[in-house]
C-alpha cells in the first residue's frame, strides 16, 4: 500500500479514488468466491461422469440438447459482456457508454430468456440420470447469477442520468464489466462441458 | 539391476551427456568467474556463492537420480514411480537450479571466442528478432504460468502419455520440457540472480497459490478416476502386484500432497520477504512522519 | 431504451426495522408455500417449504430495508447515502438496519448470545438423555433430532461468534478506519443470521432432521420437511460467510490508515484476514452442494442417488471440502485473539510477529487439502489415505508455531493476570489437548477405530469449545469495556473462569475415555458399564451450563446494576482501538490517524506512540 502522508486532508478526489479501489478489490474477491462455486459443479460433472453408477450417467435416449441453441445462449452472454466492456472503458466517451449499456442490457435479457426457455423445454426429464441433473443444476445456477447481473445492469442504465449514481461513480461502474466477462467465460466452460464433453 | 551397483543403472546417454556438459562448463566458468561477483552475504556464515553451488550440484544430482537410476526402470512399469520422476524434476531440481542461478557461470565456461559472436547475434542480429519477441512474451509471468500449466496438463493426456512410453525421443522431450518450463515457472517467483523476478513479493504469493490449485485439479482428476487412463493398464503385472487403478490413485496422491510441498515453501518464503518490504516501508514512513510532526 | 435525463429525488423508504421485517416475513412464507404448490411436484411439499423459507427471508430483509438501495437504483431514483448522521441515536438503532459497524457488532453480539443459550439448552437435553444407558428419557428418533438441532445451531454460532461481534466492531478501529468498505454487505451478513436461526428452530415443527450437521444423503433426501430447514439455514450462513469475508478483506486491504503497514497490523486483524479468505473460498462450495441437495429433494434429480447415476460420495466430498475449512474458520479468529491479548498483558512485544502471521497463513493454506480425513472410513480409495494423513499431521506444525509465538511472548514476562489473560491461559491448556487428540485422529489406523466414537466428539469440543469459546470469553472481558462502555466485574469474572475451566475439563475429558471404550456418537443408548462416567459427565455439563449462566449474570449485573463507566483505556494497551474515547464516536476517529509504530512495542526504550491522532482525548502511547 502506498503510504500517504496527507490523508488527513480529506478531499473529494481522494475519497473517489478510495471508493474505486474498494470496489475493484471487492469485485476480485467476489469473482474468486464465484469460481469456487462453479468449480464445485464442474467437480460434480466429472465425478458423476467417471463413476457412472448403475450406468445411469445418461439414461437410455438422453442426449445433450441442441448444440446450436446452447451456442446461441453463450454468444448472447458474450455479447452482453463485450458490449458493456467496450462501453464502460474510461477511454470510451459518454456517448458510447450511454449507447452500449442499454444494448448490453438487451443482450442480457435475451440470454436469460433463451436459457430459461431451454431449461423449460429440456428434451429429457430431470430424473433420467446424473447428466440431466448436472445439466439442469449448473445451467439454473448460471442463469440465476446472470439474471441478477442483468438486473444490476438495468440499474446502471436507469442511474445513467446526469446526476445519477452511475455518472458520479463511473470508474466503479467499469468494474462490473469484469463480472459480466467472468459470467460469460463460465458460460463458455459450461457449454464445453455440458454439450461437447457431455 | 540394483540400486547398489551403479554399473547396472539404466544410464540414458543424452541425459548423462547433458549433465556432464553442464557440470564441466560450470566448473570452467568458476575459474573464469571469481566468486566475489556473487555479492550478497549468505546464511549461517557461508557465502551466497557456496549455497548456490550446493543448490546447483544438488539439482544436477536430483536430475541424475530421477532419470539415470533404477527409478527409470520402475517408472516404465509403475505410474506412481513415473510421477515421482516428474515431481523430482519439476518440484525439486528446477527450483534448486533457479536458486543456484548458474547461468552466468555456465555461460562464462564457454570460451570468449564463442561467447562474443553468439551473444552479439542473439541480442542484435535481425534474424533472431522473431526469437527475441517470442522470448519477451514467454518470459512474462502470466505467459510462464499458462505455458508451464498447459505443458503439465498436455503430458497427462492419455494419448500423449502413452506416446512417451512408446517413443524414446518424445520421452526425452517430455522430461526436457518439464525441466525447462519448470525453471521458467520458478524463475518467476525465485529471483534468478543476477536478474530479479518481475513480480512483487505479494504477487508471487498469489502466483504460487493459483499454480498450486491447478496442480491439485489435475491430481484430483486422477485420484477420483474410476478407470486407469494410461497404457500401463495393458501390463498384466506390476511390481508389488497392485492393480493399475491403485497405481494411478497412488500416483495422484503423490502429485497432490508431496507435490505441494515446494509450492508451500515458496508461498511462505515470499510471505516472509513481503514482510521485509513492508517493514522497510514502515520505517521510511515513520521517519518521514517524525520529521513532519516535529 | 429511454435514458432518463434527471434522476428523481424520490426515495424508497420501507420502514427499516426488525418488526416490519417480521411483519413482511410472515406473508412471505405463505406466499412461498403457495408458489411451491403451483409447481405440482411430487415432493412432500419440500418445494413449498423451501420457497416459503426463502421468500420469508427475502421479505424479512425487505422489511428491514435492504431492498431500498437496489430498488432506488432500478427505479432511477437518487440512492440514499451511506452515512446517516442521525444513525447513532437511541436504543432503536440496534433494531434497525444500521450501516455503522459498531452497531452491527453489538447486534451480532446479542443475537449470537441468545442463539448460544438455545444451543446450550439443546446440549443439556442431550446430556440428560444420557443419564440412563437406554432410550427411556428420549426415544431414539427424538434424540437424533436433538443432536441435529444442537449441532447445527452451534455450527451457525461458532462460524460467526468472533468475526461477527468482535470482527465487525473492532477491525476498522484497529486499522484506523472510520467505516467498513461495504457497510450494506456487512449489515446483510448480520441480518441473514436471525432468519437462519429461526428457520433452524422451525425444524422442530417438522420433527427435526436425522442427519446431524453433516447432512449425508441418502438419509438427507428421505428426511422430512425438517431437512429443508437445514438446507435454507445453512445456505443463509454461507451467504453470511461470503459477504462478511468480502467486506473484511476489502476493508483490511483498502482502508488501513497511513502508516498502518501490514507488519504493524494487530494479530487479531490477521486472524480475521485469514479466516475471511477461508470463508470466501469454502462457503460457495457448500452453497453449490446445498443447491444440489435441494434439487434432489424437490425436482427428483439424482446428484446423490447412486441408483440413478449420482453418488453420495459427491456430497461427502463437496461437504467436507467446505467442512474442513469451516472448522478453521472457527479457530483462526481465536488464534488471533490469543496472540493479540497476550502481549498486552505480558507487557512484552509479541515474540515472532512474522512467524505468527506465517503460522496463520500456514493453517489457512493447509486446511484446504486435508478434508479427506473426514472420509477415511467412508470408502475413499485406501491408497489415498496416507497422503491425507500426512497433510493433516502437517497442519499441526503451523498450529504449533502459533503456540510457540504465544509462549515466547510469555517467556520471562511479568504477566498481569486479568480475567482475559486467565481465559487465554485456559485456551492454551484446552487447545493443546484438543489439538493433540486431533493428531491421534489424523492417523488412519487409529481413526478407523475411533471414527464415530466419543473420542472425536471430545476432540472437537476441546478445540471448538475449549478453544474458540474460551477465546470468546477472553475477547468479551477484554473488549466489552470499549464496546459497551461498562466494565465487567472482575471478581465474578474470576469465579466464572475457574468454574468454567474446571467444569469444562470435567465434562469433556472423560469423553476421551468413553470414546476409547467404544461408545458411539449420536446414539442414545450405550453399554451400561459406562453409566458411571456418563453420569459424571452430565453433572459436570450442568455445572458448565451454570458457568455460562454466571457469565450472562455478570453481563446483566455489570451493565444494568453496577453500570460503572469504563475508562477509555483500562488495560493501558497500545493498539489503536484503545486510543479512542469510550463511548466510541460515530466516525471513530476525529481525524484519520497517522500510525508510526506497532501495537506491541512494550518495554522498548524510546518507542514512539502508536499513532498521531491530532491531540484527541485518549491518545495515550501505552508502554
Amino acid at each position: 500500500m502506498a503510504v500517504r502522508t496527507r490523508a488527513y486532508e480529506a478531499d473529494a478526489a481522494a475519497v473517489a479514488a478510495l471508493d474505486t479501489r474498494l470496489v475493484g478489490i471487492g469485485t476480485w474477491l467476489a469473482l474468486a468466491a464465484d469460481i469456487f462455486f462453479f468449480a464445485a459443479w464442474w467437480f460434480a460433472f466429472f465425478y458423476l461422469r467417471a463413476l457412472n453408477n448403475n450406468q445411469a450417467w445418461k439414461a437410455q435416449g438422453v442426449a445433450p440438447p441442441s448444440r446450436g441453441y446452447g451456442a446461441v445462449v453463450v454468444v448472447l452472454a458474450l455479447a452482453t459482456a463485450v458490449a458493456y466492456f467496450v462501453g464502460s472503458r474510461p477511454a470510451a466517451g459518454a456517448f458510447l457508454f450511454r449507447l452500449l449499456t442499454p444494448v448490453a442490457l438487451v443482450f442480457g435479457l435475451a440470454t436469460c430468456l433463451f436459457q430459461g426457455y431451454e431449461l423449460w423445454h429440456l428434451g429429457f426429464g430431470l430424473t433420467e440420470g446424473g447428466y440431466p441433473s448436472v445439466f439442469a443444476g449448473l445451467s439454473t445456477a448460471w442463469v440465476i447469477q446472470f439474471g441478477l447481473a442483468t438486473a444490476w445492469l438495468a440499474s446502471i442504465v436507469t442511474q445513467a442520468g446526469p446526476a445519477g449514481d452511475t455518472v458520479a461513480r463511473r470508474q466503479p461502474a467499469s468494474f462490473f464489466a469484469w463480472i459480466l466477462l467472468f459470467l460469460a467465460a463460465i458460460g463458455i466452460v459450461n457449454y464445453i462441458l455440458l454439450y461437447l464433453v457431455a | 539391476m540394483s540400486w547398489l551397483n551403479p554399473l547396472t543403472w539404466p544410464i540414458e546417454p543424452w541425459v548423462l551427456l547433458g549433465v556432464e556438459v553442464t557440470a564441466i562448463l560450470y566448473l570452467w566458468g568458476r575459474t573464469n568467474h571469481p566468486p566475489p561477483l556473487w555479492g550478497r552475504v549468505g546464511v549461517r556464515g557461508w557465502s551466497a556463492a557456496r549455497w548456490r553451488a550446493i543448490a546447483f550440484w544438488s539439482g544436477l544430482g536430483i536430475i541424475v537420480l530421477a532419470l539415470d537410476t533404477p527409478l527409470e526402470t520402475l517408472a516404465r512399469q509403475l505410474f506412481w514411480a513415473h510421477m515421482t520422476q516428474h515431481l523430482l524434476l519439476i518440484m525439486v531440481a528446477a527450483p534448486l537450479l533457479v536458486v543456484a542461478s548458474p547461468w552466468l557461470q555456465i555461460w562464462r565456461g564457454l570460451p570468449l571466442s564463442v561467447r562474443r559472436p553468439v551473444a552479439k547475434a542473439v541480442v542484435k542480429h535481425p534474424a533472431f528478432a522473431g526469437l527475441r519477441r517470442v522470448f519477451a512474451v514467454v518470459a512474462t509471468p502470466a505467459a510462464a504460468w499458462i505455458i508451464s500449466s498447459a505443458n503439465l496438463w498436455f503430458w497427462h493426456w492419455p494419448a500423449a502419455y502413452d506416446l512417451t512410453l512408446r517413443n524414446h525421443l518424445v520421452h526425452h522431450i517430455e522430461h526436457g520440457l518439464f525441466l525447462g518450463l519448470g525453471i521458467l515457472f520458478w524463475a518467476q517467483v525465485i529471483d534468478p540472480y543476477p536478474f530479479r523476478a518481475r513480480l512483487s513479493q505479494l504477487k508471487r504469493v498469489v502466483y504460487v497459490f493459483t499454480a498450486m490449485i491447478q496442480a491439485w485439479a489435475l491430481a484430483a482428476l486422477l485420484a477420483f478416476a474410476t478407470v486407469p487412463f494410461y497404457a500401463y493398464a495393458l501390463l498384466t503385472t506390476r511390481p508389488g502386484g497392485i492393480s493399475a487403478l491403485t497405481d494411478q490413485q497412488f500416483g495422484a496422491g503423490i502429485m497432490w500432497v508431496p507435490g505441494s510441498i515446494t509450492y508451500s515453501i515458496v508461498f511462505i518464503t515470499c510471505l516472509y520477504l513481503w514482510f521485509n518490504e513492508e517493514d522497510a516501508r514502515a520505517r521510511t514512513f515513520s521517519a518521514q512522519t517524525a520529521e513532519v510532526l516535529r | 431504451m429511454v435514458v432518463p435525463e434527471r434522476v428523481s429525488e424520490r426515495r424508497l423508504s420501507i420502514p427499516n426495522n426488525a418488526i416490519t421485517g417480521i411483519l413482511f416475513a410472515i406473508p412471505g412464507y405463505f406466499a412461498g408455500v403457495w408458489l411451491g404448490t403451483l409447481f405440482g411436484l411430487n415432493d412432500d411439499q419440500n418445494t413449498g417449504v423451501i420457497l416459503g423459507y426463502i421468500f420469508a427471508t427475502v421479505a424479512f430483509l425487505a422489511g428491514v430495508g435492504f431492498l431500498n438501495y437496489p430498488f432506488e437504483r432500478l427505479f432511477g431514483w437518487r440512492v440514499s447515502p451511506l452515512t446517516d448522521p442521525d444513525e447513532n441515536r437511541g436504543v432503536g438503532r440496534f433494531f434497525r438496519l444500521s450501516l455503522d459497524h459498531k452497531v452491527i457488532g453489538l447486534q451480532y453480539l446479542v443475537t449470537i448470545l441468545i442463539m448460544l443459550l438455545f444451543g446450550g439448552i439443546g446440549a443439556m437435553m442431550i446430556r440428560t438423555s444420557l443419564l440412563v444407558p437406554d432410550s427411556s428419557i428420549t426415544p431414539s428418533g427424538n434424540y437424533i433430532s436433538l443432536i441435529g438441532l444442537h449441532s447445527v445451531m452451534m455450527i451457525f454460532i461458532t462460524s460467526a461468534v468472533i468475526v461477527g461481534p468482535f470482527g465487525n466492531y473492532l477491525v476498522p478501529l484497529m486499522i484506523g478506519a472510520r467505516r467498513m468498505a461495504f457497510p450494506r454487505l456487512e449489515a446483510l451478513s448480520f441480518w441473514v443470521v436471525p432468519p437462519a436461526a429461526v428457520i433452524l428452530a422451525a425444524a422442530t415443527f417438522w420433527g427435526g432432521f436425522p442427519t446431524g450437521w453433516t447432512g449425508y444423503p441418502p438419509l438427507s433426501e428421505q428426511a422430512s420437511q425438517a431437512m429443508d430447514s437445514y438446507i435454507v439455514g445453512f445456505a443463509l450462513i454461507a451467504v453470511a460467510l461470503v459477504t462478511s469475508a468480502i467486506n473484511m478483506l476489502a476493508t483490511i486491504i483498502g482502508l488501513r490508515a497511513p502508516g498502518m503497514t501490514w507488519t504493524r497490523l494487530p494479530m487479531f486483524v490477521w486472524g480475521i484476514f485469514t479466516t475471511s479468505i477461508l470463508g470466501l473460498l469454502a462457503a460457495p462450495v457448500l452453497a453449490a452442494a446445498l443447491f444440489m441437495l435441494t434439487l434432489d429433494r424437490t425436482t427428483q434429480t439424482s446428484f446423490f442417488l447412486a441408483s440413478n447415476g449420482g453418488s453420495n460420495y459427491l456430497w461427502e466430498n463437496l461437504f467436507w471440502f467446505f467442512g474442513h475449512p469451516e472448522v478453521y474458520i472457527f479457530i483462526l479468529p481465536a488464534f488471533g485473539i490469543i496472540m493479540e491479548i497476550v502481549p498486552h498483558f505480558a507487557r512484552k512485544p509479541l515474540w515472532g510477529y512474522r512467524t505468527g502471521v506465517v503460522g496463520l497463513f500456514g493453517v489457512m493454506l493447509l486446511s484446504f487439502f486435508v478434508w479427506q480425513h473426514h472420509l477415511f472410513v467412508s470408502g475413499i480409495a485406501p491408497v489415498l489415505r496416507p497422503f491425507y494423513m500426512l497433510s493433516t499431521e502437517l497442519i499441526s506444525i503451523p498450529t504449533g508455531i502459533i503456540f510457540l509465538v504465544t509462549l515466547g511472548t510469555l517467556w520471562r514476562a511479568r504477566v498481569w493476570f486479568t480475567v482475559p489473560m486467565l481465559f487465554c491461559m485456559g485456551f492454551l491448556f484446552n487447545f493443546l489437548i484438543g489439538g493433540v487428540s486431533g493428531v491421534y485422529l489424523s492417523d488412519v489406523p487409529t481413526d478407523v477405530t475411533l471414527h464415530g466414537s466419543y473420542f472425536s466428539m471430545a476432540h472437537f469440543h476441546y478445540t471448538i469449545m475449549g478453544g474458540e469459546i474460551f477465546a470468546l470469553m477472553a475477547a468479551a472481558y477484554y473488549w466489552l469495556p470499549k464496546m459497551t462502555g461498562k466494565m465487567l466485574s472482575p471478581t465474578i469474572g474470576r469465579i466464572h473462569f475457574w468454574w468454567m475451566f474446571i467444569a469444562f475439563n470435567s465434562t469433556f475429558f472423560p469423553l476421551f475415555i468413553v470414546g476409547l471404550l467404544n461408545m458411539p456418537r449420536r446414539v442414545s443408548s450405550y453399554d451400561p458399564a459406562l453409566v458411571g462416567l456418563n453420569r459424571w459427565v452430565t453433572i459436570s455439563a450442568y455445572f458448565l451450563f451454570g458457568s455460562m449462566v454466571l457469565f450472562a449474570a455478570n453481563l446483566i449485573y455489570s451493565w444494568f446494576f453496577v453500570a460503572r463507566p469504563a475508562l477509555a483505556n483500562p488495560w493501558h494497551a497500545r493498539s489503536l482501538e484503545w486510543q479512542v474515547p469510550t463511548p466510541v464516536p460515530a466516525r471513530n476517529f476525529e481525524r484519520v490517524p497517522l500510525v508510526v509504530a506497532g501495537p506491541y512495542d512494550y518495554g522498548i526504550p524510546n518507542a514512539r506512540p502508536v499513532a498521531d491522532l491530532g491531540g484527541v482525548v485518549g491518545a495515550t502511547g501505552g508502554g
